[in-house]
C-alpha cells in the first residue's frame, strides 16, 4: 500500500472481471450501448449554429429572453412629480386619449411641453395611469 | 440604412401607432441604444407592452 501511494496509482486490478451483464441496462439501452454508431438519428440531437450540441438556437436568444425578463420583472415606481406637474399631464391625456393600440399595449408617451411622459395605463375608459417615466423634451 | 432607420423598419412591422414609433425613436439618443434594441427586435421579440418598457429602460442607460 505505501509503495502505490508513492507510485501514485492505486490498487486497482489490471484486468477487470469481464461483466456480461449490459452495463447500459438501467438507461434504457438494452440491445444497443449509447457509444454505438450504428443508429446516429442527427434530427434527435440538435445543434447550434456553431456545431455544439444543444437547443439549435444560438445563445444571444438566451440571452434576449434574459433581458425582456429582467425588464418584466423590473419593480417600476411611480414618478414623483409636483401637484401642477400632475394637472398638465391629466390635461394633456384628457385632451389626448389613448387609443385602441395603447391600451391593448398597456403603455403609452405623451408630450408635455416641458417633458415627454412614458405612463403605464391602468384604465383607459376612466382616464386612470401611472406615470412610469419621464425626459426632457429635446 | 442608419441605425434609426434600421430600428423604424423593425418597429413599423409591430407598431401601427406612427406616434409610438416617433415616441421610442426620439428617446433612444445613441447608436448604441438603438443597436441594443435592434438586436431584441431581430431575437423575436414582439410583445409591444415590452418593447416600450425597455425602450425605457435603455433610455434610461439601465441594463436590460
Amino acid at each position: 500500500m505505501r509503495e502505490n501511494e508513492k507510485l501514485g496509482y492505486s490498487a486497482l486490478e489490471e484486468e477487470m472481471p469481464e461483466n456480461e451483464e449490459n452495463p447500459f441496462e438501467d438507461i434504457g439501452g438494452s440491445e444497443q450501448s449509447p457509444f454505438s454508431e450504428d443508429k446516429w438519428e442527427e434530427n434527435k440531437h440538435p445543434r447550434k449554429e456553431n456545431g455544439q450540441f444543444g437547443e439549435g438556437k444560438n445563445t444571444s436568444n438566451k440571452k434576449s429572453s434574459v433581458r425582456q425578463n429582467n425588464v418584466k420583472s423590473r419593480e417600476r415606481r411611480p414618478l414623483k412629480m409636483s401637484d401642477y406637474e400632475k394637472a398638465v399631464l391629466r390635461d394633456t391625456v384628457s385632451r389626448n386619449q389613448f387609443n385602441d393600440e395603447e391600451t391593448e399595449n398597456g403603455y403609452a408617451f405623451r408630450n408635455t411641453s416641458q417633458y415627454k411622459y412614458f405612463v403605464k395605463i391602468d384604465n383607459a375608459d376612466l382616464l386612470s395611469y401611472t406615470p412610469i417615466k419621464r425626459w426632457k423634451n429635446k | 440604412m442608419t441605425k434609426e432607420e434600421h430600428l423604424k423598419s423593425l418597429l413599423d412591422d409591430i407598431f401601427t401607432t406612427k406616434q409610438t414609433i416617433q415616441d421610442i425613436l426620439s428617446i433612444l439618443d445613441t447608436d448604441e441604444q438603438r443597436q441594443i434594441l435592434i438586436e431584441e427586435l431581430e431575437n423575436g421579440l414582439q410583445d409591444k407592452g415590452i418593447i416600450m418598457l425597455m425602450a425605457g429602460d435603455i433610455a434610461d442607460g439601465l441594463e436590460v
